[in-house]
């Protein structure tokens, strides 16, 4: 028995790291765990240790079991945390010391060398396992700040290729719409010359067939310019009742031959002037309007408008027409997409009028929803934000009294002879007269030479372009209540119409040029007495 | 299992095959994300149907697969923050073998949601040993015999394995022969 009541082999179990010295100091028995070490009886204690009690070399004379001792085995990395019991002999238990699971193995320590109750092992495993954790989450951290750049990266090239492919859209399309406004305009002059009534239904089918082509490519070159971001929003001022009444007369023509009727309401809140873009505004509700009377076959079709606190003027367009069933509203709003492809085949459109619509609401602050069951007829809500005006309408109240018309002398300024031709025609089949231009140049020779009421100027022209010949005829003295230049681009971006404004220009009017907005707009100017 | 696991399995992949192939066995899979955090637990079926694909992909069958995986785990977990660990739980493979389950125990602290396999050692006589497996995972005894077989390796012992019997028809528990040659086999 050992001085502290257990046998000899008891104390090896419960401490396997064990060493017993006599008062000589030699070792009279160690743990089972020792002798691969080197430790053996009969060798003095403090040939094979370096014992160390409070950070000072233990005194063999003066020991103190109180006291924590550190076992340094000679020649080898092995250090013991022990603590000495009884007294004479003494008995020296301890546990190896170590930092992390390679050191416990470095020193030579086996889960089989230290007693089942040491938890050094379970200890320095748990150390191990937050270390990798760590680590696995530096290396985790790394990966993804790697993944994110490369996806930055990625997203980057995706853009810019979406941007280059909606940029090549857009000029296409532009490209294509040239030739085919002089297609249309002259086509429409055909139907004034002397034809019979055969070849009238030709030009008509002709036309009519021209003017879907147009509309298709004008969705194309919207979505793309969306896509694109080259899209800007103008707020201007303007009455919106003014704005539905002129989209529902636009449409009256096409329910007049059905059962359908259009009406419109307008709430006592929607203040009279709002700061908005009328063009886009229209464009929206056209849209809506457009299908609701492709598929309303009777009934009614009802534009209501009300004004929210938020400041939305929110328009819902209510039909009677056949509704959409609950699996296609989803995705009636994703591009190139219509409720069923058999409407494709039976209405007609490309599928992009109400993801474009709906572009144009997120742009302008609102949004666009739809309700509606098959059979039951849609109710299209569009919103737009649109704050109060206390400025006077750019565009007077639609009025039915025209004015009397004086004959003009208009200068067309185009480079393009086909839209010099078309321009041409239109003017003087309005009545009035018309001189010849190609380039910017040649417009301010004949202005200096000659007395012209109005301009009407190209905005994209070679060597000199729209925006350079306005600002030097204005340079030049000639003032806009004299000489009022209307500008003509194809592009219809608001910062083209802004430029066109600062240039001195007095109106802009989006190709293709039509007859109705060139008669109105010469009609403002045939109204100023001549200077 | 523990991400630890699918990790290792997605090393072996690439190493011996590429990270085409491992990309194509996610895939078939289904498994859409394949940065396994190490000390998170993921359900079995995620390492079971990366198993699978595997198996479908290399035409291999799943066995060696698992197999191969066995022996990989063993040099994985040296080379990822477990340097010495084979050392500690003992000396030669035999000792190894005895204390896995204490070893195992120890391993819960850090990894609460280990479930591992009981291993049990009989001395069969001085030079063999039966090593008998109980697992409450399904079909990875195979496992057992690339992970001897790598052990044998790191513990530098040259042994000779042997899958006795599969003790259940689900492949939960199994016995193993393990024989242990002084010198090492002649190849071939």
């Amino acid at each position: 028995m050992t001085p502290i009541g257990l046998s000899g082999d008891q104390l090896g179990l419960a401490f396997p790291f064990h060493i017993v010295w006599d008062e000589l100091g030699l070792i009279v028995q160690v743990g089972p765990s020792f002798p691969k070490f080197g430790v053996h009886p009969g060798a003095k204690v403090t040939d094979l240790f370096e014992l160390y009690q409070n950070g000072a070399p233990l005194d063999l004379a003066a020991l103190d079991p109180s006291v924590e001792v550190k076992a340094h085995l000679h020649n080898h990395s092995l250090v013991l945390r022990a603590q000495l019991l009884g007294a004479s002999p003494w008995i020296l238990v301890g546990t190896p010391i170590a930092r992390d699971i390679d050191e416990l193995a470095t020193q030579g320590i086996s889960a089989d060398t230290l007693a089942p109750h040491d938890p050094t092992l379970e200890l320095l495993l748990m150390l191990q396992g937050q270390r990798t954790a760590l680590d696995d989450a530096k290396k985790l951290a790394a990966r993804l700040k790697k993944q994110r750049v490369a996806l930055k990266k990625a997203r980057r090239a995706a853009e810019s290729a979406s941007r280059s492919k909606s940029e090549f859209l857009a000029n296409v399309s532009h490209e294509i719409r040239t030739p085919l406004n002089g297609v249309l305009g002259l086509t429409n002059e055909l139907l004034f010359t002397s034809i019979d009534e055969q070849q009238r239904d030709l030009v008509e089918t002709i036309l009519s067939s021209g003017r879907i082509l147009l509309a298709l490519l004008n969705d194309v070159l919207d979505f793309s310019k969306i896509e694109a971001g080259l899209l800007a929003i103008q707020r201007t001022p303007e009455r919106p009742a003014a704005l539905l009444k002129e989209v529902l007369e636009l449409n009256r023509a096409r329910t007049r031959a059905k059962d359908v009727q259009l009406r419109m309401k307008v709430d006592p809140q929607v203040p009279e002037v709002l700061e908005l873009d009328p063009t886009r505004v229209s464009q929206v509700l056209q849209n809506l309007v457009g299908n609701s009377t492709k598929f309303t076959h009777c009934g009614s079709i009802t534009l209501h408008a009300s004004y929210s606190a938020d400041q939305q003027l929110i328009i819902q367009v209510i039909d009677t027409g056949i509704g959409i069933s609950a699996e296609q509203l989803p995705t009636l709003f994703d591009r190139f997409t219509q409720a069923e492809t058999s409407t494709t085949r039976k209405y007609g459109g490309t599928g992009l009028g109400l993801a474009i619509s709906k572009q144009l609401t997120l742009l302008m602050g609102g949004n666009l929803t739809v309700q509606s069951q098959p059979g039951e007829g849609s109710t299209f809500t569009a919103s737009f934000h649109a704050a109060p005006s206390d400025r006077a309408p750019a565009r007077p109240l639609v009025s039915s009294e025209r004015p009397s018309i004086r004959p003009l002398q208009v200068l067309v300024v185009d480079d393009n002879t086909v839209n010099r031709k078309v321009a041409s025609m239109i003017i003087e089949r309005l009545g009035h007269r018309s001189v010849c231009a190609e380039s910017g140049r040649a417009a301010i020779q004949l202005v200096d030479e000659h007395r012209f009421d109005v301009v009407l100027m190209d905005y994209q022209m070679p060597e000199m372009n729209g925006l350079e010949a306005t600002a030097i005829l204005r340079e030049k003295g000639h003032a806009p209540k004299d000489l009022p230049i209307i500008a003509l681009t194809a592009a219809a971006l608001a910062s083209d119409h802004e430029a066109c404004l600062e240039a001195g220009m007095d109106a802009v009017i989006t190709k293709p040029l039509k007859r109705g907005e060139l008669e109105s707009a010469l009609r403002t100017f045939s109204t100023r007495q001549p200077a | 299992m523990y991400g630890l696991v699918n990790r290792a399995i997605a090393e072996l992949v690439c190493e011996q095959f590429g990270e085409e192939v491992w990309e194509r066995i996610t895939d078939r899979a289904g498994v859409d994300d394949d940065e396994f955090v190490a000390m998170d637990a993921y359900d079995d079926a995620v390492t079971y149907s990366l198993v699978e694909a595997a198996s479908i992909e290399l035409k291999l069958p799943a066995n060696a697969i698992l197999e191969a995986f066995g022996e990989h785990w063993t040099t994985y977990t040296g080379r990822h923050g477990y340097g010495k660990i084979f050392d500690v739980p003992g000396e030669d493979m035999r000792a190894f073998l005895r204390n896995l389950n204490r070893f195992h125990d120890g391993m819960r602290t850090n990894f609460p949601e280990l479930r591992p396999p009981f291993i049990g050692v009989e001395d069969v006589d001085e030079d063999t040993c039966h090593v008998r497996y109980r697992s409450q995972r399904a079909g990875l005894a195979p496992m057992i015999v690339g992970l001897l077989r790598g052990l044998a390796k790191i513990k530098n012992e040259t042994v000779e394995i042997e899958h006795v019997s599969t003790l259940q028809d689900d492949g939960t528990e199994a016995l193993f022969k393990v024989r242990f040659f002084k010198v090492p086999v002649a190849s071939g």
